[in-house]
């Protein structure tokens, strides 16, 4: 199944955690749960 | 006010850390919207209003036990404040938070003055969200500078910075606008190589003309192209993600889709005022403000202003079979007049088209 390919944008983003939330509101750009806040806190 | 006996706690600030702007996009909800509260506020924030917050948040943090908390530096156009003061609060936020508390550092600009010097001030980890609308003609048509003039280089200047710092580079944001091809849009986003992008509707009310769908005709076009795209440079657009998410029954919140998140998230301008969302200038004149001010309130004291917690959908929404997706939309397009925000969206065709689209090509592999 492509879906399972995992070079393509659905494949990442079904592969994302679960419950997940994004703050700040569609007009700012915070966080998408790509486990770099995770690793790279402290700003 | 009415005063609720708990109210989730705050996760995250939007900082207006100054309150002017280098650029005149037409579309701006700060300043094209008939909202004139900015032209009352200092050009930027003080570090003693960022000491107080700071502090303020840091009791708040404790309070709450929160694992996290985000700063986000906006405007106005935030890098006009300068890297030494961006860096100042920063401070100043590191040194109030407790220690189990992660402080995260965000930043969206339009990138005009974002250099390799600029970058190498920034705080260290600080994550950049550039708002560029895609192809040059696109960028062109609204985003210009005081004399008129396409902010397009510039912006492309600060992507090529970013590309070379992917730590910081937190993805890009482009408006929606109908006469640009989706997939063309699409594809000039991707060249910037972001890890993360999102396509916004223009803000509108239920007072102005609803959309037709057109708009989620769009962006179910942008999702054929780009869900399957093995272009190792495609990036995760985030309407999509939270719309797969939530269509496989992953409870993800975010602030414009589906049902509102878990915490809160609030606005402190330059003078310490606490605002709503932002994107309530276009309901009215005032529409964002709460009448109080982080210098003379508690974080818990202003969360408990009914402004925070988002208005209820309508009836028709919740008897609609995409609801569980869209939960009603964007609170900001469901207002008019004459019902406050007892309305669908203005862009309900829009939404439930894509939902649908989605949904469709979901089944057809098998991932639903």
């Amino acid at each position: 199944m492509a879906a399972t390919d995992t070079n393509t944008p659905l494949a990442r983003v079904l592969a994302m955690d679960n419950d997940t939330t994004l703050l700040a509101g569609v007009y700012l750009f915070n966080s998408v749960n790509d486990g770099y806040d995770a690793a790279d806190a402290e700003g | 006010m009415i005063m609720a006996a708990t109210s989730p706690p705050v996760a995250e600030l939007i900082l207006k850390v100054a309150s002017r702007c280098d650029l005149a996009c037409d579309y701006c909800y700060m300043y094209e919207l008939g909202d004139g509260t900015w032209q009352k506020q200092p050009r930027f924030m003080t570090q003693h209003v960022a000491d107080v917050t700071a502090s303020k948040i840091g009791q708040h943090s404790a309070e709450h036990g929160l694992p996290s908390f985000r700063i986000i530096f906006h405007g106005g156009e935030p890098l006009l404040a300068g890297a030494e003061r961006i860096r100042g609060i920063t401070e100043a936020f590191r040194s109030e938070l407790p220690a189990q508390t992660k402080l995260l550092v965000s930043m969206q600009t339009n990138g005009r003055r974002l250099n390799e010097k600029m970058l190498a001030a920034l705080p260290e980890s600080i994550r950049i969200g550039v708002s560029f609308d895609g192809a040059a003609q696109a960028t062109a048509r609204h985003r210009l500078t005081p004399s008129g003039a396409s902010s397009y280089q510039d912006t492309l200047r600060a992507l090529a910075v970013l590309r070379e710092h992917p730590k910081n580079y937190g993805g890009v944001l482009a408006v929606i606008d109908l006469l640009n091809d989706p997939l063309t849009t699409y594809y000039a986003l991707r060249e910037q190589v972001p890890r993360t992008c999102d396509f916004l509707f223009p803000l509108a009310t239920r007072d102005g003309e609803h959309s037709d769908g057109a708009y989620g005709r769009w962006l179910a076009e942008v999702f054929d192209g780009w869900h399957l795209d093995k272009d190792p440079r495609a990036p995760v657009i985030r309407l999509f993600q939270v719309i797969i998410q939530r269509l496989r029954g992953v409870d993800i919140r975010c602030g414009f889709i589906g049902p509102p998140p878990r915490e809160r998230s609030m606005v402190i301008q330059p003078d310490g005022s606490a605002e709503l969302l932002d994107a309530l200038r276009v309901v009215g004149d005032g529409a964002a403000a709460t009448g109080l001010s982080i210098l003379t309130s508690t974080v818990d004291e202003i969360i408990q202003h009914p402004g925070y917690t988002q208005p209820d959908p309508c009836l028709a929404c919740k008897k609609c079979p995409v609801f569980g997706v869209c939960g009603g939309g964007y609170y900001p397009n469901r207002f008019s007049v004459d019902n406050g925000y007892d309305n669908p969206s203005a862009y309900c065709a829009d939404l439930a088209f894509l939902i649908s689209h989605i949904r469709e090509k979901l089944e057809e592999l098998g991932v639903l």
